[in-house]
């Protein structure tokens, strides 16, 4: 699974779908993250963090033929 | 062929507009990559039209002899110029290039390519006044073409995948020769072990040029020190804590490359840059300096941070008219590393 900010999303799907796995577990976080105070970072954490337990739980999947 | 063929109304304007409604353009107006143009484009080397020159991320396509063809006659290449579209593209996808993050990055960034040997000659490549500028159909369209494969086969697509958060105006084209007969030292091909006859290509990964104009140095010791002094910048992409591989290219002029010679070897002038080229640890903010020493970066030395901790990582080479004393300095974006191939599909006589 990825986590990903959300300005990111596209191009994680598009390399993921690139790379044989279209469906590849993603957890999305706020962006900009650098900028956010380290309480902030703790408190995003905290809250994604039952979303990640599940995401990494899905059945492992086998990769697509690549698609371009 | 082994792509689509797409029948569109025969003239100029209808082909234009099919190719731009496709995306296909850099938002110039493209050559019509029409059958007979394309063949004769793939008939400058001797690979077969399906053939895998390379596979370019962030898409992962193939990029065939026949794509890269296609690509090479919008941008107005001459066949003669194919063989070094072919080796540049193989270049780019060398894993020390780092093509998924050249071409998906924040950064400003785009390929450079950097020619040496008898090919400047043959094929009037520029390697003087105005280098990285118009007016040369070798330098334009080669450098074009490039750029066009990595939007229409790599897929870099700002916005979607590519999130460069300006790109710099050299991503349309930029490709240079360097200026062999004014280089004191060994040329790039000759510094990557080829054969200084060999014809070759570089590709290079800078984020901009920054000129280093200086006019009153009286000996080559000072020009060097205000050479280093230039590099230094504390929001340089040399000076974060994951980039620690970055390379420094430097595009010496010719006066300045003549006047250097007179106390410098290249390499002993790479170990002055890394002497020289430092932020004095009080010019730091507190929380890069403590990233920096968590990320373990060799460049911290006593009070100071290098910008570079190891010679090599300074990239020298020798281009730019003659008459005027401006260096150009290309800081890079990161981790990718300029790599060199011999063009393989040329005449004997080049």
């Amino acid at each position: 699974m990825s986590i990903v900010t959300e300005q990111f999303v596209s191009l994680s799907k598009s390399t993921a779908r690139s790379r044989g796995y279209p469906d590849l577990p993603m957890v999305v976080v706020p962006h900009p993250f650098e900028t956010l105070p380290p309480e902030r970072i703790r408190t995003i954490a905290d809250e994604k963090l039952e979303d990640i337990i599940q995401q990494i739980r899905k059945p492992h999947t086998e990769p697509l033929p690549p698609q371009s | 062929m082994t792509v689509d063929r797409i029948p569109v109304r025969d003239t100029y304007d209808d082909i234009l507009e099919a190719a731009y409604a496709r995306g296909w353009t850099d938002g110039l107006p493209i050559v019509p990559p029409t059958e007979n143009r394309v063949n004769r484009m793939m008939s400058a080397v001797p690979l077969p039209p399906d053939h895998v020159v390379a596979v370019l991320p962030p898409r992962w396509s193939d990029a065939t002899v026949e794509k890269l063809a296609i690509n090479a006659v919008m941008a107005g290449c001459l066949p003669e110029y194919f063989p070094i579209i072919v080796e540049a593209i193989e270049a780019c996808a060398d894993p020390r290039y780092e093509l998924y993050g050249l071409n998906t990055t924040t950064n400003p960034v785009a390929p450079m390519l950097v020619l040496n040997g008898p090919v400047r000659q043959r094929l009037g490549i520029n390697c003087s006044w105005g280098v990285l500028g118009p007016g040369n159909r070798a330098n334009a369209t080669i450098g074009r073409a490039v750029s066009l494969i990595m939007s229409n086969i790599a897929g870099r697509i700002p916005g979607e995948v590519c999130k460069a958060t300006y790109k710099i105006p050299g991503a349309f084209s930029m490709c240079v020769g360097e200026f062999e007969e004014r280089n004191p030292w060994e040329p790039l091909h000759v510094e990557a072990g080829l054969a200084k006859e060999q014809s070759a290509v570089t590709v290079a990964a800078p984020s901009g040029t920054f000129n280093i104009m200086d006019m009153e140095s009286k000996t080559p010791e000072d020009l060097l020190f205000t050479m280093a002094a230039s590099l230094i910048g504390l929001g340089s992409n040399n000076i974060f804590p994951f980039y620690g591989l970055a390379e420094m290219i430097i595009m010496l002029c010719p006066n300045h490359a003549e006047f250097l010679a007179k106390s410098y070897t290249k390499r002993r002038m790479q170990e002055e840059l890394v002497r020289l080229a430092r932020v004095p640890r009080s010019l730091c903010t507190p929380n890069k300096l403590r990233m920096m020493q968590s990320a373990g970066t060799d460049q911290i030395e006593g009070e100071s941070i290098r910008v570079a901790a190891r010679p090599e990582q300074f990239r020298i080479f020798v281009a730019g008219g003659l008459g005027g004393l401006h260096t150009c300095f290309f800081p890079t974006y990161g981790d990718s590393l300029m790599v060199t191939r011999p063009i393989r599909f040329l005449p004997a006589s080049s």
